[in-house]
């Protein structure tokens, strides 16, 4: 089963969307076909950022579960949230 | 009366969140004398004031503060100009 991780920026993006949004797109690209990313940007954000009651971004959800919030995860930090989430 | 306006991103970054908690806390020392506005900085309202960076805060049509978050203290001093300047 792929691991889902739903990545959220702020519209414009702040310097910390900036860089979550390359690490998302890296991710991608290094997980193709057990990574599922999904970019939540701005406006378009605002449903799941509620749904998931978010206080600010940059965040990263895992599998529904809030995982990083505020900051950009270092890879490390990253690694190791999905790591926990099945990856 | 006063306005504040603090320009942020949507949804709000970390630093966009903290700018509007400081406003709030400053216009609380001075009640019925500073209205607040939350705005998005991708707006009609954030392109009159050319807004390259945020969160920015503007002050009676003033810009203050662009892509830096100001202490209270550095808030406050710009109130108490405001009001010098409308006694």
């Amino acid at each position: 089963m792929k691991v889902k991780m739903e990545v959220f920026s702020g519209d414009p993006p702040c310097p910390g969307c900036v860089a979550i949004l390359a690490l998302a797109d890296e991710y991608a690209r290094k997980y193709k076909g057990k990574l599922e990313v999904t970019k939540l940007i701005g406006q378009e954000a605002i449903a799941k950022f509620e749904e998931y009651k978010l206080g600010c971004v940059p965040a990263v959800v895992i599998n529904q579960k809030i995982r990083i919030e505020g900051i950009c995860p270092s890879r490390t930090t990253l690694d190791n949230a999905l790591r926990e989430g099945g990856l | 009366m006063i306005t504040m306006k603090a320009f942020g991103t949507t949804p709000p970054c970390a630093k966009c969140k903290e700018v509007l908690r400081r406003v709030n806390n400053v216009a609380a020392r001075y009640p019925g004398r500073i209205e607040v506005a939350k705005l998005d900085a991708l707006s009609a309202e954030g392109d009159k004031y050319g807004i390259m960076s945020t969160p920015t805060l503007v002050i009676n049509d003033r810009v203050v503060a662009v892509g830096k978050l100001l202490s209270e203290e550095e808030i406050e001093k710009y109130i108490a100009k405001e009001l010098e300047g409308a006694s």
